[in-house]
């Protein structure tokens, strides 16, 4: 059964609106599943997860120190982090079942054509763990083949992070780690590079919002840990002005991004109630020349801090 | 006659761009404020206006006295490059001479924020799909810290995003989504979503989130009552006030539970903010009211309410604020720390973004008042620096009569140190006596400070005492044990709670169901069934079936283990498995069945379970039970939904079938022949043809599905000897079988078929793919019927697929005219019309023409249809041009919720409708005639929402121009003040008026007057509405002559929820007679009756020849009676 098929057309009609803005080269070779990563030239790296991944929208430590990472290189990151989501995509769906969500996250990903996709799952599925775990790597799969279906990007597959102290959370490390385990186990099935998030973030102390949320104190200390665990160059200790513009204009850009692909009025502009003021539609592409402009100022930042370093 | 559409052609344009910009009022706040009639004990003055602040959305005053304004001069979308610069302002009225004189912005750059309250120290914000906690660290007043408490509300319509954030007396945050919104939060307990609308409940130290209750379509009102117990309004659904608890669920779009619970003012118009008067500025009559915003009509109102069994009855009392400024927008109030009433006046000519668009130049995105609402000549209440108090002080603040200063005693409390708190609440209650209502404080203090979702810093002492004391106190008791209980924590707390669920008051009762939901075990669910020892109401039946449904994985196997037995009371365990509704509970009821311990009237229920959810072995025992003949008609039927359903049939159903076919009780033949159809039983077809020819629609669609083809030959033998209604049916069965075999009978058979047959007919030929073609090309060069062409019309219309061609073909074939689109000059010119000389009570008289059938969908105030929106409030929220393309292109304009769902099904089959509601079983569609269908779950291929409205185009195309300027002219006065709002002053405006018989004079000299009384009478009746005035003019029902006289007999219902005397009002008691029940009432003036608790029928016949005058009918609780009454509304 495919429900609401009608308004996956119009999410995918939407979306061609950008098809150009989004070309992207042919399919690269995969990245090392193990070792130091390092992206490549003209890399779209789409972030795929729950709130661990939506939430550095607001702060940008992740995403900064992802793009230093490759400064001068052109690389688009898409933080597409939805709060609460899972490998069913059960945030994703407005007014249908999860398929609904689903669906049109591919429509959104044949789009943008990722190269890479990080995607950090479990934190969710962990308060169900060890029982619901084989439905959980099921639905993982199943989400895996049909990003391989689209673009075959590169995938790394992020452990959950660790929840801080919280006394509703006194039994759930065990829970995580039987996560993490599962989905390292997947990364291996599927040859993806794995990054143990749990174990680069048990360490750290963090403060949090209600014990597995992070407050932007917390993503600032978790930051290094979790970079390195991709495998990437953790960013120079004396780079701090650097991070900091990178932050704030990466921050500017995913709330424009936001606006792009999470628009207010869903309803109106491309739902059921379009025949109504679906005619507002077409203010939405209008922020892709200003992503675009907003990622120029990025890579500015990027570029001339390292000729700087 | 000259018809409207061609005149419309024929009007000359008018140079006019923007229409209606002419009727946008001065911005002038004296202009506003000159407009506004107050009640009169009342006055009113300006706190605040732009540019102090702009656009105010939700308000909130802090312990410091200051007033937090949320305002968003973005909505109702952010443009491409436009600044994302939403504010939140605190107003400060440092002389205290009632006006605001120093405002500050705490923060700049939200994102349509609709939600502010100051608390902990800082502010929580609803931003989006955030809320966020903001503090300013550095004392600048302005924000520093921004924190994200919680993420993932959606924003599907940002008029329904995160809103209206209170504190509850129990020391939670409470928060609103609406119901296009889809959440998905993370929090410590796990993640929780809410699908649709809803109120959240939110303990700021554990941050557990939890759904509170669901419902209501875009809920802004929510308020606690002295007890605890919460009220919500709706900004979208007229139902006044809603009473709210844990649990509670309200309407949905889909209802996603297959009952919900209602308001308690069906037919208001729709409200926005709500607050409770209490403190010593207002008038004593005051205290307790709930005072809410009717933000289209330009009002405030005011209701009364008073317990009724385990909730409340609400009663409307007069205006507080009307306005004729077009402009005046109230949608928040808040009691101030004066005890005045304040009101965030969102000013705008436009109300919000769905019908109007989201540039529209009209909208206003810059203005914005704050209205004091005073009562004249009472000082103010005392102000309170809180943070001065000591903890004894902010103790005794806890007998504050203003709610406002109790809540903020009990928050500052929080900032004091907590041992010497809880002691000090300790030594408070333990010295309080039977002061109640500080006891009820103290214990909402204690959850207020404490983190009791992990610690409870009391012994059972403190609760054993509550229960002591009346019934409201121990109602709070219970909502407290009911968070002991989460998590299946508390067994101390489960004692406590279990026998509550009996408790001689129904408030108890239902709090005790509620909290032991909470407790989710099986002895839970048994101890809450002990409430059904005791009279039972609408709350406390919800709230267990509830109980029993959301529990069922838990006790039902339980049960099946003999864990829990429910003490071997049947009425308990048939209501248990009944709410569960799961395959599991079927054996045991069905056994329950057998050994005759179901009571009468449940035993259907139980039948009707099966057929939904039995197995094929439970199928077999149900039909084994079909030897008892009383029990036949609905076991057949149950087993015909299992099989259309479900593919699941008993065996040697043929052994049964055939001798009920010859059945003489015809319901039971009929059901026999819908088993039939549905196992496709050989050899049936004599006995089905005998029952076809007496009538049988059952009897007609087995013969179509066993013999097809064949069965058309068969079957128009029969047509002709038929009355229309069965003509038309055996045709359909045929059309929707073999569309080409149909054309030639159908064609013959329209020009001569009233109007419904045009709606069977063209349904039965869009039900198949290839149908709608076969029709129209039939339909070319013939002649039918207009009243049959325009049915046709509107099921074409609203059917979604390819039928443009069909509209067409009917449109020519029934002479009627096409619907045209107004340019925008001819839409002025029309307006212009309209206001200059349409006569809204000659457009009354056009709206109830039974040709127009306006009625038959719509409502005006919970009387007539249920289909389409309902009226009460058009005039006041729609602009003219707006409700003129809405009569002319009904898919134009669709109300949110009425967009029509279409299901394509794995056979082809096409159906559509409102989508009531839907589940993993079921899908349930209502057609524009009212008929409710439900289509399996497991059999839709594909579903849509398409955006076509069920209101059928060219219905007032008959209409001469006049007469359409007229009836816009009336919707437009529709809820505005003045004569056409409708008072909900107990009048009864249902009404329905009884056939004449066809030998009335024989039938009249048996049965006597008090026959039109009897319910069991053989009469048939037709709904009638007064009008909006409340007045049925006597004419308008069917008069038949007896005996030399010429008569008219009229009945309305009315509904008693709380029995005891109630008062009928007659606007003149001449020429009538009156029955009440079945016993005839002397009629005068006043009448007073002694009514048990039910609904209730008066029954009044009128003497033509003695009477003229219209007839109005209102009902009144008299002096000192306990009763609770109000008529019935509906269709």
């Amino acid at each position: 059964m495919a429900p609401f098929s009608s308004r996956f057309l119009a999410a995918a009609a939407f979306f061609c609106l950008v098809a150009a803005a989004s070309a992207q080269a042919p399919a690269l070779p995969a990245l090392p599943e193990s070792g130091p990563l390092a992206f490549r030239e003209g890399d779209t790296v789409v972030m795929l997860g729950d709130t661990f991944l939506e939430r550095d929208g607001n702060y940008g430590h992740l995403e900064a120190a992802l793009t230093a990472s490759c400064a001068g290189k052109h690389v688009r990151f898409r933080n597409m982090g939805w709060s609460g989501d899972t490998p069913r995509c059960e945030s994703r769906s407005y007014f249908g079942p999860p398929q609904e969500g689903f669906d049109r996250l591919k429509v959104q990903l044949t789009e943008i054509k990722p190269s890479v996709v990080i995607l950090c799952y479990g934190a969710v599925d962990a308060f169900n763990a060890p029982a619901g775990l084989p439905d959980f790597l099921a639905s993982y799969r199943r989400l895996l083949d049909m990003i391989n279906e689209v673009s075959k990007p590169s995938i790394i597959l992020m452990a959950p992070p660790a929840t801080g102290d919280h006394p509703a959370l006194a039994q759930h490390l065990p829970k995580l780690e039987a996560t993490r385990d599962a989905i390292k186990s997947l990364a291996a099935e599927r040859h993806a590079r794995f990054a143990d998030t749990l174990a680069a973030t048990v360490p750290v102390k963090k403060q949090t919002v209600n014990g597995v949320t992070f407050t932007e104190a917390d993503y600032a200390a978790m930051t290094p840990s979790v970079i390195a665990s991709l495998g990437l160059p953790a960013p120079a200790a004396d780079d701090t002005q650097r991070l900091s513009e990178l932050r704030k204009a990466v921050v500017e850009k995913q709330r424009l991004f936001f606006y792009r692909w999470r628009p207010q009025n869903e309803i109106y502009l491309f739902g059921s109630r379009k025949h109504e003021q679906g005619n507002n539609g077409v203010e939405i592409p209008m922020f892709d020349p200003l992503i675009a402009k907003q990622e120029a100022v990025i890579a500015a930042i990027a570029a001339k801090a390292k000729g700087a370093n | 006659m000259k018809r409207i559409t061609t005149s419309l052609l024929a009007l000359t344009a008018v140079a006019q761009a923007q229409r209606d910009l002419k009727e946008i009022p001065s911005v002038d706040p004296a202009v506003e404020q000159a407009t506004f009639k107050l009640s009169p004990e009342l006055e009113v003055n300006l706190f605040a206006q732009d540019p102090l602040i702009a656009k105010p959305i939700q308000m909130a005053w802090d312990q410091k006295g200051r007033l937090w304004v949320a305002s968003s001069a973005i909505y109702p979308h952010i443009k491409p490059a436009q600044e994302q610069s939403d504010k939140i302002v605190i107003l400060e009225d440092t002389d205290h001479d009632g006006k605001a004189d120093k405002s500050t912005v705490f923060y700049e750059g939200l994102l349509i924020p609709t939600g502010i309250l100051p608390a902990d120290g800082g502010a929580y914000v609803a931003n989006s799909t955030e809320l966020l906690f903001m503090k300013d660290t550095d004392g600048d007043g302005r924000a520093d810290s921004k924190e994200v408490i919680m993420s993932g509300f959606g924003t599907e319509d940002t008029h329904h995003i995160l809103h209206s954030i209170k504190r509850g007396h129990d020391g939670c945050l409470y928060f609103n989504q609406s119901v296009y919104i889809h959440t998905h939060s993370e929090t410590p307990f796990g993640v929780r979503r809410l699908m649709g609308s809803g109120i959240w409940q939110f303990r700021t130290e554990t941050k557990r989130a939890e759904v509170f209750a669901m419902g209501h379509v875009n809920p802004w009102g929510h308020v606690w009552d002295s007890w605890g117990q919460s009220f919500v309004t709706d900004g979208a659904y007229g139902e006044g006030i809603n009473y709210s608890f844990p649990g509670a669920t309200f309407i949905c779009l889909p209802n996603q539970l297959p009952r919900i619970l209602k308001g308690l003012n069906p037919g208001q118009p729709k409200h926005c903010g709500l607050e409770v008067i209490s403190g010593r500025h207002f008038p004593a009559e005051w205290q307790g009211d709930l005072i809410t915003c009717d933000f289209r009509g330009h009002r405030v109102n005011r209701f009364k309410v008073s317990d009724n069994a385990s909730g409340f009855s609400s009663q409307q009392l007069g205006d507080v604020v009307t306005s004729t400024h077009g402009s005046f927008r109230p949608i928040d109030l808040q009691m101030g720390p004066d005890g005045a009433l304040y009101i965030a006046d969102w000013y705008n000519p436009i109300i919000q973004h769905g019908e109007v668009d989201f540039r529209d130049e009209r909208r206003d995105h810059t203005h914005g008042r704050i209205w004091r609402l005073t009562a004249k000549g009472r000082e103010p209440s005392p102000r309170i620096d809180f943070a001065a108090q000591s903890i004894t002080d902010l103790i005794a603040l806890l007998k504050a009569p203003e709610q406002w200063v109790r809540l903020n005693a009990k928050q500052e409390l929080k900032n004091r140190p907590h041992d010497a708190v809880i002691e000090a609440l300790k030594a408070a209650f333990a010295s309080a006596g039977n002061d109640t209502a500080f006891l009820r404080e103290i214990t909402w203090a204690v959850q207020t400070v404490a983190d009791f979702d992990l610690k409870w810093p009391f012994d059972s002492s403190l609760v054993t005492a509550l229960l002591n004391k009346d019934a409201s106190t121990k109602g709070v008791a219970a909502r407290l044990l009911g968070f002991l209980l989460r998590d299946g924590k508390g067994s101390q707390a489960f004692s406590l709670t279990a026998p509550l669920a009996s408790d001689p008051s129904p408030r108890v009762r239902l709090e005790a169901v509620n909290a032991l939901r909470m407790a989710g075990s099986p002895a839970a669910v048994e101890a809450a069934c002990r409430a059904l020892d005791l009279p039972m109401d609408e709350n406390i039946d919800f709230a267990l079936w509830l109980t029993c449904r959301q529990l069922a994985d838990t006790w039902l196997p339980a049960f099946q283990k003999g864990e829990i037995t429910f003490g071997g009371n049947i009425t308990h365990i048939s209501f248990a498995l009944k709410a569960a509704d799961r395959p599991q509970a079927v054996g045991a009821l069905l056994a329950l069945v057998a050994e005759g311990k179901v009571s009468g009237d449940r035993v259907k229920d139980v039948i009707a379970l099966v057929g939904a959810l039995g197995s094929k072995e439970d199928l077999q025992k149900l039909l084994a039970m079909a030897a008892k003949a009383e029990m036949r008609a609905p076991i057949f039927n149950a087993l015909a939904v299992a099989m259309r359903q479900r593919k699941t049939a008993a065996d040697g159903a043929d052994a049964f079938v055939r001798p009920a076919l010859a059945d003489a009780d015809r319901v039971t033949a009929d059901a026999a022949a819908n088993l039939a159809g549905a196992y496709l039983l050989p050899a049936l077809e004599d006995p089905l043809l005998n029952l076809a020819k007496n009538g049988s629609l059952n009897a007609i669609r087995a013969l179509q599905a066993m013999t097809g083809n064949r069965a058309s030959t068969l079957l128009l033998s029969l047509a002709d000897q038929l009355d229309a209604d069965l003509r038309t049916e055996i045709l359909a069965t045929i059309a929707a079988a073999d569309p080409a075999g149909a054309v030639a009978p159908v064609l013959k058979w329209l020009p001569n078929a009233p109007a419904e047959a045009g709606t069977r007919i063209v349904e039965a030929f869009i039900a198949r793919k290839d149908g709608p073609a076969i029709l129209a090309t039939a339909l070319k060069d013939q002649k039918i019927p207009a009243a049959v062409a325009s049915a046709g019309i509107q099921k074409a219309s609203s059917a979604g697929g390819d039928t443009k061609a069909l509209v067409e073909a009917l449109t020519i074939a029934g002479g009627l005219q096409p619907v045209m689109a107004l340019s925008p000059d001819q839409l002025s010119a029309m307006m212009a019309e309209v206001k200059a000389s349409g006569d809204p009570a000659r457009g009354e008289l056009v709206y109830r023409r039974a040709s127009q059938q306006c009625q038959v969908c719509h409502a005006i105030g919970a009387v007539g249809g249920i289909v389409g929106p309902d009226l009460v409030s058009i005039g006041a929220s729609a602009p003219v041009d707006y409700i003129i393309e809405s009569l002319l292109e009904p898919s134009k304009k669709i109300k949110e919720g009425y967009a029509t769902t279409m299901l394509s099904t794995k056979d082809g089959g096409i159906h559509s409708g409102f989508l009531v509601r839907q589940d993993d079983r079921e899908v349930i569609l209502r057609d524009a005639a009212g008929n409710v269908e439900s289509i399996p779950a497991n059999t839709v291929a594909k579903q849509e929402s398409i955006p076509v409205s069920l209101m059928p185009p060219g219905l007032t195309a008959t209409l001469r121009r006049d007469e359409f300027i007229d009836l816009v002219r009336f919707l437009s006065e529709l809820g505005k003040d003045g004569a056409y709002k409708v008072q909900e002053d107990g009048t009864a405006r249902r009404w329905r008026s009884a056939q004449p018989l066809p030998d009335m004079g024989r039938w009249l000299s048996l049965k006597g007057t008090r026959g039109f009384a009897d319910a069991a009478s053989e009469l048939t009746w037709l709904p009638l509405y007064s009008h909006v005035d409340g007045t049925l003019p006597i004419t308008d029902a069917a008069p038949f002559k007896a005996g030399g006289r010429t008569q008219a007999v009229l009945q309305t219902e009315i509904d008693v929820t709380t029995a005891g005397k109630v008062g009928l009002r007659l606007n003149d008691a001449t020429g009538l007679q009156v029955f009440a029940g079945n016993a005839a009432v002397t009629p005068a003036p006043e009448l007073t009756l002694d009514l048990p608790a039910g609904r209730s029928t008066i029954t009044v016949v009128v003497d033509a020849a003695a009477r003229n005058a219209p007839l109005k009918l209102s009902t009144f609780r008299p002096e000192g009676s306990p009763a609770a009454v109000r008529p019935v509304g509906g269709n």
